[in-house]
This record gives structure tokens, C-alpha cells and sequence, in this order.
């Protein structure tokens, strides 16, 4: 087998996941599953304002309730010696002061945590929790974003600068030109697992933590600055997760509230989160009020194009995602012109939600798009072909790859495009309006640095370690997949052990960096492990005399060469030869310094869709998705990622809004009765369709990631569709039927 | 002293002085260490905590998906009670392999819950179409996959039933090894066990009175534990939906899925599962009792918006006294009832609709299922040639009560229906009603909606009927 046999033949054998079997057997442990002798168990008591002071708190009541074993509060908190600042790598972007929990008796955000009540049972420490007694000094607190423009500044740092190429805002001296303001709601990314974690102290110098994290060892760091301990005493392990979407990607206060409160009573203390919690403690997507200036000549070739967000962040930090940045470069057009601007608002920070700021950002674009074509007349799809970006004008640099033509024209095809009409209300079918949209997406196609541990036992079994772990996407499969065929080794003859500090380091599961970080990685090492093989041949026997990886074929039990089948070695031979118990090797994997491409991957989403004007229901019909991702590694992972993106991206078109009462400045829906999340009911037949063709320069295998783009250009599919049914252009998210009933 | 609950888990029996006001799924996770069953919400809205309760019924075993989170223990007395566990076998059993080979689980964490209501699919002895197995998952939220895995994994799971025809479901399954062969040994077990048991949960001073608990453990989740409860679900006299000339009777305590499978209304009511479908989820309609509708008193409850258009009367007893009551004199505010707190509903009965009675349902909500409605109404009409005789109309999630619209049902009573009709019934439908505007919809939406929902009641009996 050539070395890239694999993946030059762009057919992966799909492979089912090996994590597959603890899952559908109920066996896979979550965070707050681990068995741990005496156990204690916290509540978190919330603020009930939104901003202020606290003037006091009577613990006395919840202390003296049965099985509690301690209340921590600010008063009596242990003062840690360092919480994150914000040279942390491991930190989000955010400048700003995280929050300090039990630091002191400001209140920033509504629910913002003032006493973990600890206590023997759960149900105690809950009812023990209904006895903390707290009187605040409230102060004016701001919750709504629409209220506080004036307030918008600019985030620090050079990255949010005002962008500008060519001339300022040219749209508006354009043939024929739009101008729109579109607004989404705040989402909360609810997976399904509630944000949990366990503490356990051994000794006073010494802590192992299980939790929800998206990165082991950024909460490992986290850990180690708030408690000021060097990272080797400190194991953070989230071997499986219940999904995270982003929430995952950063260190909560509640976390370091739990490794505070074990560390106190001297015991392992267990902390989940409520539901309601979940809505004010570990962030959101932020709200955006956008504005959309673009202009096109009467045949349709952009001239302008001016991308203005607004979004919210807390009171103590800067949260700033690329919400506006995918208007830089997703079209060909000579002047462009954006601004990003924040909100400090009394609420938690935001963080990450799947497809972040690119999501938000392309639904104005796209929608935008959609307007403009109907302005000139232009089926949106042609308009976007007249302005396809050949290369990316915003860094003057090819595309490393780009096939979004190709996902045009493929999806055109399955959706039946053809049909759509320019005008909208042109198709019934009953009472029910028909319509057909579509929309583009991208997302960066990053590569971090991973290190992978492998190690062949005598009997060829081959053991892959990395820290990275997963919270759904299927990583394991990936890496197991990838070394199989690197390998060419069955599947069953591979284990892989990560998601914990106890292993080599990876990188954090976010931004669709996984399969090309920890995938390059799991690659190179397997090379490596070929070809030191090939030199402990060397050394075992004259018949391998200065063979090379190339000159042999590898099973699962041994080697043989490559032109004579009947020279061969068994492992444990060739092992016991060289006096080795097993063979074990680490490295380390990162992309070179490449500035000579950009690297993106690209969705394009097309909708058919039905309104039922009489009551304003939505029916989706029919979802394709084609992606433009590189090399799809693991197919059948590839193609649930995906289809899980789109229901995410229906789920932001037509249901997820979390609404704030402003008077009190606290969630009103915060429960999954009320924020609603899709339901099977509410998912059509969705096709994936993916290029699958292998980008030159991205990593060893081709791949781009696939997690974003499949929910990026969703919701403007969908409101474009909407728009192409009724005629109505529902510009604020999320579209319910009260927008559309007629 | 607190009673002994007794019951079957999985394979093991359970007899437990614990309170029999805690939740099943805290027994299960935290006194049991089955984690396999998850917490998602504790609200019965997310299905990560699904978990089949099983009871002799005329000499078969009855399977049926609940949410364990608003269970208590006291409702699953002489049950048997099956978790993930519980289905595991040596290898994976079917179902869970038809999960795993559709790559139908990400994260994993919905996962024991999607395969949990495939066993309760397995089980109920249903027709083995894809549609049903796919209806089994309706209460079940993945944010993960996107469920069309899900969906792929259900249909094998059909497919895997359809060779059953009339083998009781449990004899099938275990015979075909889809689910562990002890399950075979279940029924003699149960049967011996409901000999033992007697009367002892029903203690006549509780304070608090549960029917499927859906309700009183989302309003009250952390004070039932340890309340003192009369568990109404089981109670002899409450269950059942019987015909007495042409009138029906249902017990308080018959569930939503109970009457969506009762032969009689079925014959009365040819799109009641249309109608049920909307209401809840299957884990929630397999314990949600019509009592639990009428006395929780929600202004938008499906069931009560349904009575109140059959113009349904109610049966309370109190002691030894009965007393019969009107549907539509129960509400008197929010939340507020013409009933005194220890009377307890028996009965609710109404006369089936005849040859010339005509009844449509409508309801509206945010998400297609699994949602409370926006705005629901029921409509009930008796014709006589072309003109309306009769007629009585009601609306949910108008007004702080299930309201009966009876200037409107007044007017449309000797009309003939025409364009201008529906117009004159919908414009003083308005002067009735009195939303207000909350996560629902704003009230202006929820006035239009009604309107159109009342078209859509003309239109369903009428124009399509015409067809
Ligand atoms: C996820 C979810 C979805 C839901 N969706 C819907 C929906 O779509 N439509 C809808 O209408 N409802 C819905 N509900 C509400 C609820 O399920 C129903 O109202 C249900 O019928 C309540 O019945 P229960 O037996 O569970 O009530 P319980 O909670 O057991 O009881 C409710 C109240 O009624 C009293 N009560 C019960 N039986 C009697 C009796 N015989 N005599 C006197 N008092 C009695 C109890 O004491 C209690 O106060 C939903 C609930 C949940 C959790
Ligand atoms: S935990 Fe969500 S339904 Fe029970
Ligand atoms: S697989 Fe993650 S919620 Fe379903």
C-alpha cells in the first residue's frame, strides 16, 4: 500500500464508531457519573438582580440544615491566590476581568452565583439552598441590547478595527442598492448534558477533576492560575461529554467553584448545573443587530458591501467573535467596508456557539444577498456565481481550495432549483405557499499543534493517546479510521485512549480544528511508527538488511517486504528481537508557518420549504447541504455532523430565542419547555453532499473542517425561502408564525 | 411510617422504604447507580430519562414509555420497572445495533433514552410501520445527530417487528432475541407479586393527590419527595372509558393514551389520533391522566379544551358524597376552581357524537410536537340538514381560563354557514377572549390565530367533508 493510498483515493471505508457501543449501551461515563467514595454535592444559590451589591447574606438557617457541610459564600470563601488574567493562552479572546466567583459582593448578571451549599445528598444541599437568605443593594441594571446602542464601542485590540478595502461604504453611489438591519436573539447552546463536574482533592497538593470541558488542558490551566499550582498536580478527564457546542470551550466560574468547595470540606464534591442554570451561567450566542449596505451594477457585480454588527457581551468582559469578517472574502467585491462594536450588558459572558459570530454574520450577508438578487431581478444563485471570489480578496492569496461552484451546482440539482420561481407566491400547493432558498457558508480551516502517544503491543495491537477529547463529532472514529489506514491495520487491532491531561497534549474540540490537528497528527505518528519499524527490522534480521518503510507491507501480526511476500516477520519476534517489551513513540504534530494560502471550508444550504398563511406554520420540505470540507475522513460521522449543524442552523431560523424580562433583567423561557430546541417532528429529509476532494495544503490528509460550515448559511436558507414563499422577509430571528400569518 | 414500595427492576426485585414521593429516575441513578438513564431537565421535555413501566393487563404484559423524572415510585407499585440496563444483552440487543450501524449517536447522551422508547416501540404491540416507530421517539430531544440517523436506525427497528402478527409483543421479542430472555419470565413474576401486595399506598389524609404527576412535579418538583401523596394513578375506580347508551364515561385517571387507543372513542371520533398526536409527547400522553388536564386548570390544557366543546360533566366525590358538576362551571379565574380541595374528580362523561354531530380539533404551537399550544379549540356541532342546530365552541390560551366561547356557540346555533357566518362567529369570538402576551405569542397573534383556527374548524368539517 502507497503511503497515501487512502486518501489520494478519496473513497474512505466508512467505519462505524468505536465509541458507538458504550453509547448505545448506556455504559459510557459522563461527568458526573464517576464513582468516587464519599461524595458531597453542591448547589449553586443565584442572585435574584441583576446588578448591585450584596448587602448580606445569612447562611446561618442553610448551615444548621441536616447533612449540610459547609456554605461558601464571599465572606468566608477560601482567597485564591490567582484567578486567570488575561495573558492565558487558554482563555478565550476576551479582554476584561473573568469572573471572580465568591470574590467579592458585586453582582454582575442575574443568577450570578452568591453560595455553593454543600451537603451529603443532593436533596439537601437543594433544600439547604432554599436557605440562603440574601438582601442586595440593587443598582440600575442593563439587559437590552436595542436600549444601549449609544453605548457600542469598539473591542480591543487590532483585530476589531474598522476594516476598509477600497473606498468607504460605496455601496450607497451603486445602480442598484440595499440597506437592511437584521437581528437575531440570544441563543443558548442547551446540549443535552447538564454542565457537570467532580472535584477531588488528594492531600492539599494534588486535584483530579472530571467535567464538561471541550479542552482538558485548558481547564487544567485554568485550574492552575486560579489556584496558583503547577499543572502536573492537577488531572483534568472528560472522556465523554454530552455535547457542548461551544460552552464547552472555556473554564466557568462554577467549575472553579466546585475544585474551591471540595478543596474546603476535604472530601470530593460533585456540582451539576439546574437547566435554568444552564441559560445564565455558561454562556450564549450573543444578540446581533446588524446592517447590510450592498450595491451591484444593473448586471449584478457587487460594488460595495458594508457589514455593521452590534452584539452583546458582559459587564466584565469582551467576548468578540468573526461575526462580520465572512463579508471580507465570501464574494468578489472591490470596496468593503465593516464594524464590529460590543454591548456590555448585565448579563453572563457569551461564548462560542456552533458556527459563532460566522453563523450570525452570514445570516445578514446571505439574506442581504437574496434581497439584493431580488432587486436586480437575478436568480440569487446566478448572483452569487457573477461574484464568486477566485481568490480571496481579502488577503490577496489563493484559496488553498475552493469547489463552492461545484456545491452550487450539485445542490441546485438535488433541491429541484429549476422549479423556483423569481417571484415569490408563485407556488401552492393548497392552502401552503412554496418557496426555495439557499445559503452560503465558511469557516476557517485552522490547524493546531496535537501529540499523539502510539504504542504496538507484541500481538500488533496499537494503542493512539492524545488529550483531545470529544464531545460528539467523533474523534476516536476519525483517529481510528485514519490509522487503520495508515496502517492498514483492521480496526478492531486499534484502541484509543484520550480526553484526559494523563495523555499527550491536544487541542481543544472546537472551531473544526480537530480532524486536521489531531488527524495530522495521528498520521505523521503512524509514519513514524512505520519507520521505525522498518529500522527495527533493519537491526531483527539480514533479510531486512537497510529496508525502508516503503519497501514493506504491514499487517496487523507483522511485516513482510513489499516484492517477496514470503519474507516476513511477526511483531512479538521482531519485538523480542531488538528487546523490546513494546514499541512506543510520541510526536508531535503542527502546521508549518503558511502564509500562501488562505484556507476556508465552504457550505452552500439550499431549503424547500411551505407557509400555511392562514395560521403561519412553517413546513421545511426538504434540506441539501454540500460541503466543501477537503478529504472526508469519516464518512458516516461526517455526514451525522453535518446533518446536525443543519438542524442547529433550523433551530436558529425558526425556534431558538432566549427572551430576557427587562424589568428584572432575567431569562423568562429559561427551561427546554419554553426555549425550544428541533424536535424529530420538525426535521425534513436532509441530503448531505459533499465534494470530497482533497485540499493540497490544509494537512497531510486533505481535510478542512466540517463541524461550522454545517450550520453556517442555514437560517438564511431558510429566510430566504420564506421570502421566495411569501414575499415576506422576516429579518429578525427567529421566524415564527406569528411573522408570517396573514 | 412510609410504605413498602415493591417492584420489578430490569431483572431485579425491588422492595424499598424509600419516600414513595421521590422521582423513579432519582431511585434508578442515585440509589440503584444505573447511570445509563440521564437527567436532562427534569421537566419532562427532553426524553434522556425514558424508561418502560410494565403491568398485567388481562393476563398480557402492557409496556409503556414514561419520563422518569416525574414519576414516583408510589406509580410504579407492582410494576416492572426496565432501564437501559435492563435491555442490554450479550453483544448489543437489535435495537441498539441498529443505532450504532446508522451512526445514530454523537455525544451519546439522548442516546439510552431514544433506545429505551424503541424497546417501548418493541413492546407495545403497535402495527410495525416506520411512522410508529418513528411516533415511539416523539418525546425524545437530540441536539446532537439531527435524528435523521435516528430515523434510519427506527425504520430497522420496524422491519425487525413486522414478522410478529399476533404473537403477544413480549413472547415475540424474547423468542426473536431482541430483548434478554428474562423478560419471558416477567409476567409469572408480577403476577406473583400483585398478589402480595395491598391497599397500603393509599393513605386517606395525604395532603397532596398525583395522577401521572406531570403536572404536580413541574410545578412542585422538590416538595413531593417527601409529601404525603395519594397516588390517584392506579385507583380502581378512576381508570377505565366505558359507553352507557350513548354516553361515554371516562375515569379521571384513563391517560391520553388510553383514550387515544379506546375502541369507543375511535368509532366516535375518526381523527382522534390526529387530534392526540398534538397533545405532549408518547412518554408524557403514556402517563398524563384526563383528571390531571381538567383540575390542573391550565388555560391551554388539550384534553379540557376537548370536554369543554362536548360539553363534558363531571362526577367529584367527596367521602361518601357525589356531587355532578358541568365542565364549563368548574373554572372560575385562574387557576381557580368551583371545587373544594378534598373533592376528588371520579368521572367525566358526555354524549358521543351522533350521526350528525360533527367535531374537529385545532391547535397551533411554536414546534411541531412536544410543544403547549399557542392557541387550541375545539368545535362541536349537531346539524340538521344544512343549518347548525347546535353548536359549541372552545378556546384555549385566549383567556385566564379554558374558555367556552358561548355568546359565539349562542350565535352559530340555527345559522346555515356561509362566508359571512364565520366572519359574524369570529368577530364575536373577539369580544369574548382576553390573551395576554407571553412566550406564546403576542396577544394581537393569538386573537388572529383563533380567528384562523376557527376558519380552519369550518374548513376541515365542511369543505374538505365536501370533497
Ligand atoms: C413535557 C410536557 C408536555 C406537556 N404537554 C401538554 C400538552 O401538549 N397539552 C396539554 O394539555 N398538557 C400538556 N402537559 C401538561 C400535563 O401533562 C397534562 O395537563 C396532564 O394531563 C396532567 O395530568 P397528570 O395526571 O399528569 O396530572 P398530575 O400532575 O398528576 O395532577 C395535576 C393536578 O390535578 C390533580 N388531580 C389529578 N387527578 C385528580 C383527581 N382524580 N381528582 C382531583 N384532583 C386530581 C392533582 O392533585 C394535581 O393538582 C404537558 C406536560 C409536560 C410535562
Ligand atoms: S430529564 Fe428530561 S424528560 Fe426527564
Ligand atoms: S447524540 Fe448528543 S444529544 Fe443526541
Amino acid at each position: 500500500m502507497g503511503k497515501n493510498f487512502f486518501f489520494d483515493r478519496n473513497e474512505p471505508v466508512p467505519i462505524d464508531r468505536v465509541d458507538g457501543r458504550a453509547k448505545v449501551t448506556g455504559t459510557a461515563t459522563y461527568a458526573a457519573e464517576y464513582k468516587t467514595q464519599q461524595i458531597a454535592y453542591g448547589f449553586l444559590v443565584g442572585s435574584t438582580i441583576a446588578k448591585g451589591r450584596i448587602k448580606s447574606l445569612d447562611t446561618k438557617m442553610a448551615e444548621r440544615a441536616p447533612g449540610v457541610l459547609s456554605v461558601i459564600t464571599y465572606l468566608n470563601a477560601p482567597k485564591l491566590p490567582g484567578y486567570q488574567t488575561g495573558k492565558d493562552p487558554s482563555k478565550p479572546p476576551t479582554a476584561g476581568q473573568p469572573l471572580r466567583i465568591f470574590y467579592d459582593n458585586e453582582i454582575f448578571y442575574y443568577d450570578q452565583p452568591v453560595a455553593l451549599v454543600i451537603a451529603d445528598t443532593f436533596e439537601r444541599a437543594v433544600h439547604a439552598a432554599t436557605l440562603v437568605k440574601a438582601q442586595y443593594e440593587k443598582a440600575v441594571h442593563q439587559t437590552e441590547l436595542d436600549a444601549n446602542l449609544s453605548r457600542a464601542k469598539v473591542p480591543t485590540g487590532p483585530r476589531f478595527e474598522d476594516y476598509k478595502r477600497g473606498e468607504a461604504d460605496a455601496y450607497k453611489n451603486a445602480p442598484v442598492k440595499i440597506e437592511q438591519e437584521y437581528h437575531h436573539p440570544i441563543e443558548v447552546h442547551n446540549p443535552m448534558e447538564l454542565a457537570s463536574i467532580i472535584a477531588r482533592w488528594e492531600g492539599k497538593e494534588q486535584v483530579t477533576v472530571y467535567t464538561k470541558t471541550q479542552g482538558v488542558e485548558a481547564t487544567q490551566r485554568s485550574i492552575a492560575a486560579a489556584f496558583k499550582m503547577p499543572l502536573e498536580n492537577i488531572t483534568v478527564n472528560a472522556e465523554h461529554i454530552g455535547g457542548a457546542f461551544g460552552m464547552g470551550l472555556r473554564t466557568w466560574p462554577y467549575e472553579i467553584a466546585c475544585v474551591m468547595g471540595a478543596q474546603k470540606i476535604g472530601r470530593p464534591l460533585k456540582l451539576v448545573l439546574h437547566r435554568e442554570q444552564m441559560f445564565t451561567n455558561v454562556g450564549h450566542r450573543p444578540e446581533t443587530i446588524q446592517k447590510i449596505g450592498m450595491g451591484a451594477t444593473t448586471d449584478g457585480k457587487l460594488v460595495g458591501l458594508t457589514h455593521e454588527a452590534i452584539a452583546d457581551t458582559s459587564s466584565y468582559e469582551e467576548f468578540t467573535e468573526a461575526t462580520v469578517n465572512i463579508s471580507r472574502f465570501l464574494y468578489a467585491c472591490p470596496n468593503v467596508t465593516t464594524r464590529y462594536r460590543l454591548v456590555p450588558l448585565n448579563i453572563c459572558t457569551p461564548i462560542w456557539m456552533r458556527g459563532p459570530g460566522e453563523a450570525t454574520g452570514a445570516f445578514a450577508l446571505e439574506s442581504a444577498m437574496d434581497e439584493l438578487a431580488f432587486a436586480l431581478n437575478l436568480d440569487p444563485l446566478e448572483f452569487r456565481i457573477r461574484n464568486h471570489s477566485d481568490t480571496d480578496p481579502e488577503r490577496n492569496l489563493p484559496w488553498s481550495s475552493k469547489h463552492v461552484k461545484e456545491c452550487y451546482e450539485m445542490g441546485a440539482e438535488k433541491i429541484g432549483w429549476k422549479e423556483r420561481k423569481l417571484q415569490p407566491r408563485a407556488l401552492k400547493d393548497g392552502d401552503w405557499l412554496i418557496g426555495y432558498g439557499m445559503g452560503t457558508g465558511s469557516f476557517g480551516a485552522f490547524r493546531g499543534a496535537a501529540t499523539v502517544k502510539i504504542k504496538l503491543e507484541p500481538d500488533g495491537k496499537l494503542l493512539l493517546q492524545c488529550s483531545v477529547n470529544d464531545m460528539g463529532p467523533g474523534t476516536a472514529t476519525m483517529m481510528t479510521s485514519i490509522a487503520s489506514n495508515e496502517m492498514g491495520w483492521p480496526v478492531n487491532q486499534i484502541k484509543v485512549e484520550m480526553g484526559s491531561t494523563n495523555f499527550p497534549p491536544g487541542p481543544t474540540q472546537g472551531g473544526s480544528t480537530v480532524t486536521s490537528t489531531v488527524g495530522a497528527a495521528v498520521q505523521e505518528t503512524c509514519t513514524a511508527l512505520k519507520e521505525k519499524i522498518a529500522e527495527l527490522a533493519g537491526k531483527a534480521g539480514s533479510a531486512f538488511q537497510a529496508v525502508k518503510a516503503e519497501d514493506l507491507k504491514f499487517s496487523a501480526t507483522g511485516i513482510s517486504l513489499q516484492k517477496d511476500a514470503s519474507v516476513k516477520i511477526a511483531y512479538n519476534e521482531l519485538l523480542t528481537k531488538n528487546g523490546l517489551a513494546a514499541l512506543e513513540l510520541t510526536r508531535e504534530s503542527k502546521a508549518k508557518q503558511q502564509q500562501s494560502y488562505s484556507m476556508y471550508s465552504f457550505s452552500v444550504h439550499f431549503v424547500k420549504l411551505r407557509v400555511h398563511p392562514p395560521t403561519g406554520r412553517i413546513r421545511i420540505d426538504h434540506v441539501v447541504s454540500c460541503a466543501d470540507a477537503g478529504t472526508i475522513v469519516s464518512p458516516k460521522t461526517a455526514a451525522s455532523q453535518m446533518i446536525g449543524g443543519v438542524v442547529g442552523g433550523i433551530g436558529m431560523a425558526l425556534m431558538e430565542d432566549m427572551v430576557i424580562d427587562h424589568r428584572f433583567g432575567r431569562p423568562v423561557n429559561n427551561n427546554l419547555a419554553d426555549y425550544h430546541v428541533p424536535v424529530n417532528a420538525d426535521i425534513p429529509p436532509v441530503d448531505v453532499l459533499f465534494v470530497n476532494k482533497k485540499d493540497p495544503h490544509t494537512n497531510p490528509m486533505g481535510s478542512k473542517g466540517l463541524g461550522e460550515i454545517a450550520l453556517v448559511g442555514v437560517a438564511p436558507a431558510v429566510a430566504n425561502a420564506v421570502f421566495n414563499a411569501t414575499g415576506k422577509r422576516i429579518r429578525s430571528l427567529p421566524i415564527t408564525p406569528d411573522k408570517l400569518m396573514e | 411510617m412510609l410504605p413498602l414500595i415493591k417492584f420489578i427492576l430490569n431483572n431485579k426485585d425491588i422492595a424499598t422504604k424509600l419516600p414513595p414521593g421521590m422521582v423513579l429516575l432519582d431511585f434508578v441513578r442515585y440509589h440503584q447507580h444505573l447511570t445509563g438513564t440521564k437527567v436532562g431537565c427534569n421537566e419532562g421535555d427532553c426524553g434522556a430519562c425514558t424508561l418502560l413501566v410494565g403491568e398485567l393487563k388481562n393476563n398480557e404484559m402492557q409496556y409503556r414509555s414514561l419520563t422518569s423524572c416525574l414519576t414516583p415510585l408510589g406509580n410504579v407499585h407492582g410494576k416492572h420497572v426496565v432501564t437501559i440496563e435492563g435491555l442490554n444483552m450479550e453483544g448489543l440487543n437489535p435495537i441498539q445495533q441498529a443505532m450504532y450501524d446508522e451512526s445514530a449517536t454523537q455525544c451519546g447522551f439522548c442516546t439510552p433514552g431514544f433506545v429505551v422508547s424503541l424497546a417501548g416501540f418493541c413492546l407495545s404491540g403497535k402495527n410495525a410501520s416506520t411512522q410508529n416507530a418513528i411516533a415511539a421517539i416523539d418525546g425524545n430531544i437530540c441536539r446532537c445527530t439531527g435524528y435523521k440517523s435516528i430515523e434510519r436506525a427506527a425504520a430497522k427497528v420496524a422491519a425487525l417487528m413486522q414478522a410478529r402478527s399476533s404473537t403477544e409483543p413480549i413472547v415475540f421479542v424474547t423468542e426473536n432475541n431482541i430483548l434478554p430472555a428474562w423478560f419471558a419470565t416477567i409476567k409469572q413474576r408480577l403476577y406473583f407479586l400483585s398478589t402480595e401486595l395491598n391497599g397500603q399506598l393509599q393513605p386517606t389524609t395525604a395532603k397532596e393527590w398525583v395522577g401521572g404527576g406531570t403536572d404536580v412535579y413541574v410545578q412542585k418538583h422538590d416538595v413531593m419527595k417527601d409529601a404525603s401523596i395519594r397516588f390517584l394513578f392506579d385507583e380502581g375506580g378512576l381508570k377505565g372509558i366505558t359507553q352507557q347508551g350513548n354516553r361515554c364515561i371516562i375515569g379521571a385517571s384513563a391517560t391520553v393514551t388510553d383514550l387515544c387507543e379506546s375502541p369507543i372513542l375511535q368509532l366516535h371520533f375518526p381523527r382522534l389520533a390526529d387530534h392526540m398526536k398534538l397533545v405532549s409527547s408518547t412518554p408524557i400522553r403514556n402517563i398524563a391522566t384526563v383528571g390531571g388536564n381538567l383540575i390542573n386548570a391550565s388555560p391551554i390544557g388539550d384534553l379540557t379544551i376537548f370536554l369543554l366543546a362536548l360539553d363534558a360533566t363531571l362526577v367529584f366525590r367527596h367521602g361518601e358524597q357525589q356531587r355532578e358538576i358541568p365542565l364549563r362551571q368548574l373554572y372560575k379565574g385562574y387557576k381557580t376552581l368551583d371545587k373544594d380541595p378534598k373533592e376528588q374528580l371520579v368521572t367525566i362523561s358526555f354524549d358521543l357524537p351522533g350521526a350528525f354531530t360533527l367535531f374537529n380539533f385545532e391547535k397551533v404551537s411554536k414546534r411541531t410536537n412536544l410543544d403547549i399550544a399557542s392557541v387550541n379549540t375545539a368545535i362541536c356541532l349537531t346539524m340538521a340538514d344544512d343549518r347548525i342546530q347546535w353548536a359549541r365552541i372552545a378556546a384555549g390560551g385566549v383567556a385566564p381560563i379554558p374558555k367556552l366561547l358561548e355568546q359565539t356557540s349562542a350565535f352559530l346555533g340555527g345559522q346555515v354557514i356561509t362566508e359571512t357566518t364565520i366572519q359574524e362567529a369570529i368577530a364575536i369570538a373577539q369580544t369574548e377572549i382576553s390573551p395576554i402576551s407571553d412566550a406564546r405569542g403576542t396577544a394581537d397573534y393569538k386573537r388572529l390565530l383563533l380567528g384562523q383556527l376557527m376558519k380552519a374548524h369550518f374548513l376541515e368539517l365542511f369543505a374538505k367533508a365536501a370533497h
